[in-house]
């Protein structure tokens, strides 16, 4: 049965892709972890997350073309779909009404 | 600018364990100039995990049957380990033969433990693919390499090990044992599990 909602890390996948828009492939979505999430990604994790996400309907993807550069391997580019975008929603929506209201974060004391 | 190579261990055990994920053996190899050696060693060993976890997931009465066979094959290991090293002492004893040393590389045993895993998950990997058509084959096979791992772990790390009734620092040679054969379990997991699968 499919889940109906995101774990943190693919939220933040999610994200990059939208981020990344055309150019999202494996490469540049684990950068954009590290860079702006913050985090050491491995890529396989990445890739397993992604299974899951286009499983589930949220993201597709499409094979492009083999490069030297990568041993003659072909780039697998991801899209977030309508589904994706909803999902991306909701969880922003449903963290920003657990996020509100709370005085141990507001003013950035601790 | 830069020249080097990734590690060709490393990328075997990527190319034979991840076969049918192109896409993420690429961007390891895209992403490759820019980072370290730790780095390349630390994805295939992850990517082989995963692929090892995946079959799991996928087809959990055959991992059953695994584990089950796995948790035989360490019983069984262990039982002729003691038979066998009481064996070898009276066979020395009565010959009237020195003990031969053993353990020169006591203090190298845990540089080995990453070629001992990429090792058996090749293995592994090998008895996976044939274990459909030839599976007691592949029974004696496991039970070949888990014994040359453990004699040869033995033989290299463990000081006198013929001269004492126990093994020095089990934990350690136990924590060695497992280590192989956890490789040689995920190489059998992915070796059977990650051909490409069909597109419905």
């Amino acid at each position: 049965m499919a889940r109906d909602y995101l774990t943190d890390f693919e939220l933040m996948i999610l994200l990059a892709v939208l981020r990344i828009g055309d150019e999202a492939y494996g490469v540049p979505i684990a950068r954009e972890l590290e860079d702006r999430g913050g985090r050491t990604v491995v890529l396989s994790a990445v890739y397993a997350a992604l299974d899951r996400l286009e499983v589930n309907g949220l993201v597709s993807s499409t094979v492009g073309e083999p490069t030297p550069a990568r041993g003659g391997r072909a780039k697998r580019f991801f899209r977030v779909t309508a589904a994706g975008l909803k999902a991306v929603r909701q969880t922003q929506r449903a963290l920003t009404q657990l996020w509100t209201g709370l005085p141990q974060l507001e003013g950035g004391r601790r | 600018m830069k020249s080097r190579q990734p590690p060709r261990l490393a990328l075997a055990l990527l190319e034979h364990c991840v076969r049918g994920n192109d896409a993420l053996i690429g961007d390891v190899l895209e992403d490759w100039p820019r980072r370290s050696h730790a780095w390349f060693w630390g994805q295939a060993l992850f990517a082989v995990f995963a692929q090892g976890v995946l079959g799991m997931r996928t087809t959990p009465r055959l991992t059953a049957e695994r584990a089950l066979i796995a948790t035989g094959m360490l019983a069984l290991l262990g039982f002729y380990t003691v038979v066998v090293a009481t064996l070898v002492n009276r066979v020395i004893a009565l010959s009237g033969a020195g003990l031969p040393q053993t353990g020169r590389y006591q203090d190298l045993q845990l540089f080995f433990i990453i070629p001992a895993f990429a090792g058996a998950v090749l293995v592994g990997r090998v008895i996976g693919r044939l274990h459909q058509t030839h599976r007691v084959v592949c029974a004696l096979g496991c039970s070949v390499t888990v014994t040359i791992a453990a004699c040869l772990n033995f033989y290299l790390f463990v000081p006198d090990v013929l001269a004492q009734p126990l093994v020095a620092h089990p934990a350690t040679q136990i924590a060695a044992g497992m280590i192989v054969i956890a490789g040689l379990f995920i190489g059998i997991n992915s070796g059977s599990s990650c051909e490409p699968q069909p597109t419905s």
